[in-house]
């Protein structure tokens, strides 16, 4: 037998211990808690709200979350759309908060200092589960959390790591859809092929899912991690600004104009025609909208979310006919405009029995009271990854390892050669995303395999190992097949954190930055120097013999230093050697020339003569 | 043949799929990482190992080529990587006229009926290589059928981008 041998999955070792588990949806604009209570899926309230408003306020001595802030100008919301992004990811431009524009990574200025998404989030998820421990009075043993399926690495280790820092034991992160999917699957109990539709806050995923004996199988999932609500109530605000002409905008306008926004477009949901009038800046300021309009403006981003779900349906291997059901997850999917398109594309009428503010925070529920080992059914969920997995090879292109929607967790190896002739590294680029350039996809980690032996071009075998957990994240290992030589990297955010010390880290994050910058320029210079000695070496065999002793001395000295310092990992001393070795080898290339084309190339160096 | 194992199938080209799906759901109710959520982190392992290699295996034993490939690598037989050049010629028609017809969703509808079917009688046609246990011959056949089911993805993608 060919699988590991292990022991019967535990239920429970003691029946009477209680492991108590709760559900978190981590939203864009709302976060919910919710827990299975005596086997009924039960939202947790703070005493009055189902729905923790996800924004946070740093005041010059306290935290607060939600429905605890009073009005106030610095209150910092959305983050969720910055969660596991880089500075250079967003757009910097009508921002509802300051960042320091100096660093690679985006840290927000609050009273309380400069502050990641990360840690911003990780408040959030205290308050959520604080309100858990507050009802049970007790501790909680852990949690599952739900995620956008269209998430990357970089966003799901980012939600990972807030958890860690708000000191929550994650026992997976699922996505929001198939939460959604089990909630109403085990409700309603009717098994076919269903659709969820989920627009949320900041975020829309598509995921098309099978229920049949017990079994969840999610068959494709599609998305955009950043169209959301919030695009919706900006073409609202950009009307807004067009009818009265307004100018000179600062970011605490666009933050009163946001909410003047969604305000109308929460009215547009029961109105067929709007006309408003509202104080701003002491103006008075004149809406006019009717829902036809509106809905011209919207069409453009609907039909971006429809273009998605034809690309789930194809990679499921299905047509509209063959969709049994479609739920409707997000406070977004209450605008009627949303309803009447997606009606429209599967020709059927929308299930939306089930509040879709609260679906996923119940799914994510019931999914942890099963992994906690409390629950007697064995539903079976089976997840896919959202998005591709591959490498980078010559020429810019990506090599794909495991393509997008496949069953996790999974394990795929894929045996890569060296490209030159007595090549001892390998620098290995893992990036995510469809696109055949790996410069237009999402960079994961780049390591470099050390210690293959210099071999001919080809000769040497390198396997790289992608594996792929339950919850989505990758691990990369590469091994040299003929010496056993083995690196191993958990594919992490390159800002770097370490599980034991997060929180040190997160202070110390600009400098790993740096630390990555120099360990980039570190892989590329070894390349270089390594192209240039094969080069130079080359040149001596053929017309070593033009040399005289001094000169070949020189070079050769040259040659031995630059050896050396590749070995000692400097990338200044490696790059000065490479100088040293340009500058002795200069007269040689000349020599190497004809007389008579000598004098065009004259203050050329070796290394720039075609051969 | 570790897959056949696992999955409790006499490895053979012809399986039953239904059989293979229902031993695949049986596995994963058994090792899938959910059921070891609370477990030590050892067993958490064993489990991600066991359910990676239950998804790897079902992957190449319910499709038609991959599992043709898997077989010819349990009996260490190499791929020939030579297509003949008749076959060549051909493939480069079928690229040729994609390229000149590739907005005519028609012709392009026309070109993958027209593949699949090529595909589905040449793989009946491998059906009976593996019973005839005539192994080279079948290495020699994977290549155009390797063509032939990556076209027909292309023509596939195609149809969906065009519509």
């Amino acid at each position: 037998m060919a699988l590991l041998q292990i022991s019967e999955p535990g239920k429970s070792t003691e029946p009477h211990q209680r492991k108590l588990s709760i559900g978190i949806d981590l939203g864009t604009t709302n976060s919910l808690v919710a827990s299975v209570i005596s086997g009924v899926p039960t939202i947790l309230s703070d005493g009055e709200h189902r729905l923790i408003p996800s924004k946070v306020l740093y005041d010059e001595n306290e935290v607060l979350i939600g429905h605890d802030i009073p009005e106030h100008k610095n209150i910092i919301s959305s983050i969720k759309r910055y969660l596991g992004k880089k500075l250079k990811d967003i757009d910097t431009h009508a921002l509802p908060f300051k960042i320091d524009k100096e660093r690679e990574d985006i840290f927000i200025q609050t009273h309380q200092g400069l502050k990641t998404p990360v840690e911003i989030s990780s408040e959030i998820l205290k308050k959520l589960k604080q309100i858990a421990t507050e009802r049970f009075q007790d501790d909680i043993f852990g949690a599952v959390i739900t995620v956008p399926a269209y998430f990357d690495e970089g966003q799901r280790q980012a939600t990972k790591d807030a958890a860690q820092l708000a000191g929550i034991n994650v026992l997976r992160l699922i996505n929001e859809p198939t939460a959604a999917a089990l909630a109403y699957g085990l409700d309603t109990k009717k098994e076919g092929v269903y659709a969820i539709y989920d627009l949320g806050g900041g975020t829309f995923d598509i995921s098309i899912l099978r229920f049949s004996k017990g079994v969840f199988e999610v068959l494709s999932t599609n998305g955009n991690a950043s169209l959301g609500g919030d695009d919706f109530d900006q073409i609202i605000k950009h009307e807004i600004i067009k009818q009265n002409t307004l100018e000179h905008l600062n970011s605490e306008d666009h933050e009163k104009l946001n909410n003047i926004a969604k305000m109308i477009k929460e009215k547009l949901t029961k109105n067929d025609h709007l006309n408003e009038h509202l104080n701003f800046k002491n103006h008075n300021l004149n809406v006019s909208l009717s829902s036809k309009t509106f809905e011209n403006l919207a069409i453009t981003l609907i039909d971006k979310t429809i273009q998605c779900v034809k690309n789930a349906l194809f990679d499921a291997d299905l047509n509209v006919t063959d969709i049994d059901g479609v739920v409707m997850v997000g406070g977004s999917t209450r605008m009627p405009v949303i309803q009447k398109y997606i009606q429209q594309f599967f020709k059927q009428s929308l299930l939306n029995d089930l509040n879709p503010d609260e679906v996923v925070a119940i799914g994510a529920a019931r999914q942890a009271q099963a992994l906690s080992g409390q629950s007697d059914d064995d539903t079976l969920l089976l997840d896919v990854t959202p998005l591709s997995l591959g490498i980078e090879t010559m020429g810019d292109l990506v090599e794909k390892i495991i393509p997008r929607n496949s069953t996790i967790p999974i394990a795929k190896a894929q045996e890569f050669t060296t490209y030159k002739d007595g090549q001892t590294m390998m620098k290995i680029h893992v990036v995510q995303g469809e696109r055949e350039k790996v410069s237009e996809n999402r960079s994961l980690a780049e390591f470099i395999l050390k210690d293959i032996p210099p071999l001919p071009a080809g000769a040497a075998k390198v396997r790289v190992i992608f594996q792929v957990d339950a919850d989505s994240m990758l691990t990369v290992s590469a091994e040299e097949l003929t010496t056993g030589n083995k690196t191993k990297v958990e594919v992490k955010p390159s800002y770097g954190i370490d599980d034991k010390s997060i929180r040190k880290m997160l202070e110390d994050s600009f400098i790993n930055a740096n630390i990555d910058k120099e360990f980039r320029s570190l892989a590329e210079i070894v390349v270089e120097a390594n192209q240039i000695i094969e080069l130079t070496e080359k040149a001596i065999t053929e017309d070593g013999h033009l040399l005289d002793e001094n000169e070949s001395h020189s070079i050769h000295k040259s040659l031995v230093d630059l050896k050396k310092e590749i070995d000692l990992n400097d990338p200044q001393k490696i790059k000065e050697a490479i100088d040293m070795l340009n500058n002795t080898s200069t007269s040689f290339a000349e020599k190497r020339m004809d007389r008579s084309v000598r004098s065009a190339f004259s203050g050329k160096n070796i290394n720039n003569i075609d051969y | 043949m570790k897959f056949f194992e696992i999955f409790e199938i006499k490895p053979s080209f012809k399986i039953c799929q239904n059989n293979l799906k229902k031993k695949f759901l049986e596995l994963q109710k058994k090792y899938h990482p959910d059921n070891y959520a609370s477990a030590s982190d050892h067993e958490k392992t064993l489990a991600l190992l066991n359910s990676s290699m239950i998804n790897d295996g079902f992957e190449i034993l319910k499709d038609d080529l991959y599992r043709a490939e898997y077989l010819l690598k349990c009996n260490k037989i190499e791929l020939n990587n030579q297509t003949n050049p008749e076959f060549l010629i051909k493939q480069m028609e079928y690229e040729d006229y994609l390229e000149e017809n590739s907005h005519d969703l028609n012709k392009i509808e026309m070109l993958h009926i027209e593949i699949a079917q090529i595909l589905e009688c040449e793989i009946e046609k491998l059906t009976i290589l593996f019973n005839q246990k005539n192994l080279v011959e079948v290495s020699n056949k994977m290549n155009e059928l390797i063509f032939l089911s990556k076209f027909k993805t292309k023509l596939k993608q195609r149809m969906h981008q065009t519509i």
